[in-house]
């Protein structure tokens, strides 16, 4: 099994609401998004490229890529990331993590994972999200996790409930009749930064 | 309410333990297709229960999305979307889903405040008050003033921050107005779009769209100056579809908005001249015979006779006497007989032509409108709107050849004064194309459910009503405040009320406010969550409960849906629902009869769903609590389209001429002026962004307010979340406007008029072409450097359409 998502860049409007969705499930720390939108575009946010009236925009949602090839396995000295073998989800033990930030520095996708450097803080003084969702601990690395807690019980990711433009698909890559399959055959697709050999469990339908 | 879901949940420690011990264990359930297993050992340990409540968000988006509330040891923890009937139409976006960080806000508003006394307004000097004194002392202000003022020189406002029907803007403080006997000067939010389509189909002011989903049955949708992708987003996943399976999309607008760039066409044009473009198009089609026959002969006004002496329709009232409320048809000519004919008795009526009947000289209404019409040609309209002839033409061809044509209409064009011109030229485009009033043909925007008429009168008129007076638009407050007369007469103004509404951010011309209004209030109170520039100014505001503190239901807009809302937590702190503080305000008052004590939510809902038509679709507040939501389809498994049968003029037809033109509001001005004018479309510039004006010559740069996804209005403006990724305003201006004042992105900019100023920082947009600028919509005063966005807005009105001008703007701006 192979779980993976697919993006239709078509339907997206990055509008954001997945990254909501994912800070709160998982209660994230004040600044800290696992899920990022990102203008393919202008220097800004929302600014297209070119020339009134010909510019251009995409919007490139980035989360962990959970790679079929991960780089920043191979560089946790203490195996704190790893690629379950089970669902191919790229893992986190932030119990097991020490802080060194190595697969922060190998991973290829800058910025989908963030490092607590102080005591995590969260502007709500309630506890949001799941109570499922993984701690947040200082001196330690985090990422998306695929929604492993709802994963075990059976549940989507909650990036993939959330988008209401109905652009984000979840599911096996390896079940070839699976929609996220289907839809990776049926469409002209992309991967970030394909050249780099980890080949991503994320594709990008054109 | 519903009965709660209760799902056992984990702890999240418990749980991150036991992952890492069933990650090193994968070898055991290797090639099972669930991690399920591994979860259902895990659940033994549970110490969290989560409660499921259903409400829907009701902010003036006007979308409606529900929402499962998960609700765990009394506090909201998630909002995800929750299911209509439909799949499509289960909404979400990030403000909804965000909702708790303004319920759980550090910047919420915790208990009843007030002005400390000695304090100017807006100073920031509050003290806390208990609910009795806070209760005690407006009823003391209301009351002394109405016994020595009378009651309308107290001002009730009422904005669109909760459309729930009892805790929200047409809810229990209209109750409570109305027994008073207070002043709520006649809203003029988004009514010129609604007032100048309704000269054509007699939509009233925002019954003009078909369902969302009708899209899936247009071949071209051509978006009009509205931008769905950030504005309706919701509508925008139905047009997405269509585009997928065929329809082409096309985009009318000054800026290459997010919707432009999603779209298969994007056509440029002019600020404000959009009604020129269609007037052009609509003279075209007609001088090159591309009209649709069938539909002008059949479903509209074409063959009715106007009166020359007097601008009226031949009516069969000229002939005979016709008793008050039975029909008076009108007279068409039927050439077959060579005579008058009453309409639909005519064998064969003519569409045009000039008659003489009994003396008196008439045409048919269609010959009116196309000599109208003959005024508007391509040529001059490449000229005014910017857009050359051969998209003129392309554009022509969708109209004509294409078999359905929905417009996506919002409120872009509405904001400038000559808004309801420009949209009733759009109308009568469409009139004449035959797209209207079937599947995949018609306007789309905010789909209003018709079917359901609320008794609203028996919400509104308690013992003891005495009614609100409307008497003058928001527009006119400043001035009847200031001079504390109207139209000459006396008209005290004393107090206000700003329920729902952050007045002082979203009515045009800030300044005004701040400078006229204010100053002559002795009393102004506010009711809200949150410290907007509203609450900022006023003398005392209190904590309400927010969309999930309190019982409510909605009339779904935009889904063919009423809607219930749970009460899925506590009012957090001191805050109160509108039920509760209404009854409080009007018991202290000694309004007892209107507001027994007795008297809860259930009884208001039960007297507003008192309605025959709510016993025709069966809802009851019993059946809402029990069911969340229910449909009010009136042919299953269609779209909901306006004048599918018929239109809702006074002749079931399209109005090809308007027999009896009014202003929206009557406030005593002169309508005698223009009302020859208003029976034929026609196209006026606009007050102030239209190339031509005065101000044009001196504020080279339109600025207008854009509709973004980061708040709804000025909701939202403190959200935690959402500023993480929205920091700070922003102007946005275009590259040449840019490197002619040496201006960076990034740079530090006064964006200025006559009217007032704002400093801000500044990003350089190609969308924009030169000459417009733009600004996302919502930030507060104490959010900008200086000044701010709504200072720079005028408060003129068109003495017909009456309603807000927010786009019609003019700026210059310099580096700082």
């Amino acid at each position: 099994m192979n779980y993976g998502f697919v993006i239709d860049q078509q339907r997206c409007i990055g509008c954001h609401t997945c990254a909501v969705a994912c800070k709160i499930e998982n209660n994230l720390p004040d600044v800290v998004w696992w899920n990022r939108i990102l203008t393919d575009g202008g220097a800004e946010m929302d600014i297209p490229a070119g020339e009134f009236p010909n510019t251009t925009i995409d919007y490139i949602p980035v989360n962990c890529q959970h790679c079929e090839n991960p780089a920043c396995t191979k560089v946790c000295p203490v195996g704190a990331t790893y690629k379950d073998e089970n669902t191919g989800i790229v893992r986190q033990d932030v119990d097991k993590c020490i802080g060194c930030r190595m697969c922060m520095s190998a991973c290829p996708y800058t910025g989908v994972r963030s490092f607590n450097w102080e005591e995590p803080s969260h502007v709500l003084d309630i506890a949001i999200g799941d109570a499922n969702a993984p701690d947040h601990q200082k001196h330690t690395v985090e990422k998306c996790t695929m929604c492993w807690h709802r994963v075990a019980q059976d549940e989507e990711p909650a990036c993939i409930e959330a988008c209401p433009g109905r652009a984000r698909f979840w599911g096996d890559l390896d079940d070839p009749n699976s929609e996220v399959s289907k839809l990776v055959k049926s469409r002209s697709t992309k991967q970030l930064l394909a050249d780099e050999g980890t080949n991503p469990s994320v594709y990008y339908l054109d | 309410m519903s009965e709660p879901t209760i799902k056992k949940g984990l702890t999240r420690r418990t749980f991150l333990k036991s992952t890492v011990a069933v990650a090193g264990a994968t070898a055991l359930v290797g090639g099972t297709s669930s991690l399920a297993a591994f979860a259902d050992d895990e659940t033994q340990n549970s110490s969290t229960e989560e409660t499921i409540c259903y409400g829907v968000c009701r902010s003036n988006c006007m979308q409606s999305c529900r929402y499962a509330a998960h609700v765990v040891d009394g506090k909201l923890v998630k909002l995800t979307p929750a299911e209509y009937g439909e799949d499509l139409y289960r909404g979400s976006c990030l403000r909804g889903m965000s909702y708790m960080h303004r319920v759980y806000s550090p910047h919420r508003i915790k208990y009843p405040m007030r002005r400390v006394e000695g304090t100017e307004r807006g100073a920031g000097q509050w003290e806390r008050i208990s609910w009795d004194d806070a209760i005690a002392e407006i009823a003391d202000k209301f009351t002394s003033i109405s016994q020595e003022y009378g009651s309308k020189a107290i001002v009730f406002d009422f904005g669109t921050g909760n459309y729930g029907e009892i805790q929200g803007q047409t809810g229990i403080f209209n109750r409570l107005g109305g027994v008073i006997g207070a002043s709520k000067p006649a809203g003029m939010n988004d009514l010129a779009t609604g007032y100048g389509i309704d000269r054509v189909i007699g939509t009233g002011l925002m019954y003009f769209a078909n369902e969302a989903k009708s899209v899936l049955d247009s071949s071209h949708i051509v978006i009009w100056g509205s931008n769905p992708v950030h504005s309706t987003p919701q509508n925008w996943r139905w047009m997405q579809r269509a585009k997928e399976q065929g329809t082409e999309i096309i985009t009318i607008d000054p800026v290459r908005s997010a919707t432009a760039h999603k779209s298969d066409r994007y056509i440029p044009i002019k600020p404000t001249t959009d009604g020129y473009l269609a007037l052009a198009m609509a003279n075209y089609i007609l001088e090159n015979g591309l009209q649709d026959d069938a539909f002008i002969a059949t479903r509209s006004t074409a063959p009715m006779l106007v009166r020359r002496d007097n601008g009226k329709l031949l009516h069969k009232s000229d002939y005979v006497a016709v008793a008050e409320g039975e029909d008076d048809p009108a007279y068409v000519w039927d050439n077959a007989k060579g005579a008058i004919a009453l309409y639909g008795e005519a064998a064969d009526p003519a569409m045009e032509g000039t008659f003489e009947v009994d003396g008196v000289t008439v045409d048919t209404s269609y010959t009116l409108l196309k000599n109208q019409l003959a005024n508007y040609t391509i040529s001059e309209a490449t000229r005014i709107t910017g857009v050359p002839e051969e998209s003129i033409l392309e554009l022509v061809d969708v109209f004509t050849n294409g078999d359905a044509v929905s417009v996506n209409i919002s409120f872009g064009m509405d904001h400038y004064m000559n808004g309801y011109q420009s949209c009733w030229a759009i109308a009568i485009l469409m009139a004449l194309t035959g797209n209207l009033g079937r599947d995949g043909a018609g306007f789309t925007g905010i789909f209003l459910n018709t079917a359901l008429a609320l008794n609203t009168k028996a919400l509104w008129a308690a013992p003891g009503f005495k009614g609100m007076a409307t008497t003058f638009p928001m527009t006119m407050l400043h001035e009847v405040a200031e001079t504390q007369k109207l139209n000459g007469k006396d008209y005290p103004i004393k107090a206000m009320v700003s329920i729902i509404s952050n007045a002082v951010s979203n009515w045009p011309s800030q300044n005004n406010f701040l400078e006229k209004i204010l100053p002559a209030l002795d009393f102004y109170l506010a009711m809200d969550m949150e410290m907007n520039d509203t609450v900022r100014y006023a003398d005392m505001v209190l904590p309400v409960a927010s969309f999930y503190e309190h019982e409510d239901f909605r009339k779904a807009h935009n889904l063919p849906y009423i809607v219930h809302q749970d009460k899925a937590i506590d009012p957090l702190y001191e805050a109160k629902d509108d039920v509760e503080i209404a009854g409080l305000i009007a018991r202290a008052m000694g309004f007892e009869a209107a507001f027994p004590e007795t008297s809860d939510f259930s009884t208001y809902a039960n007297l507003l769903l008192s309605s025959d038509a709510c016993k025709k679709f069966n809802v009851t507040l019993d059946r809402l609590r029990e069911e969340g939501f229910i449909d009010l389809s009136l042919i299953p498994g269609k779209s909901g389209i306006v004048g599918r049968t018929k239109f809702t003029t006074k002749s079931g037809l399209a109005q090809l001429y308007t027999e009896m033109p009014a202003p929206r509001v009557n406030y005593g001005q002169d309508v005698k002026e223009r009302f020859a004018k208003e029976h034929l479309v026609y196209y006026q510039p606009s007050a102030e962004v239209c190339e031509e004006s005065e101000a044009a010559a001196k504020f080279p740069i339109a600025f207008i307010q854009e509709h973004s996804r980061w708040r709804t209005h000025s909701q939202w403006f403190n959200s935690p979340i959402l500023k993480e990724l929205d920091p700070e305003p922003v102007y946005k201006i275009s590259p040449e406007d840019a490197a002619e004042r040496g201006i960076e992105s990034g740079d530090i900019v006064e964006v200025f008029n006559d009217r007032g100023h704002m400093v801000v920082k500044c990003v350089i947009d190609p969308s924009l072409p030169q000459g417009m600028s733009r600004m996302p919509k919502g930030w507060q005063r104490e959010q900008f450097i200086e000044g701010g966005y709504q200072e720079l807005t005028y408060p003129m009105h068109d003495e017909w359409a009456v309603a807000f001008n927010f786009y019609d703007t003019r700026v210059d701006v310099k580096k700082k």
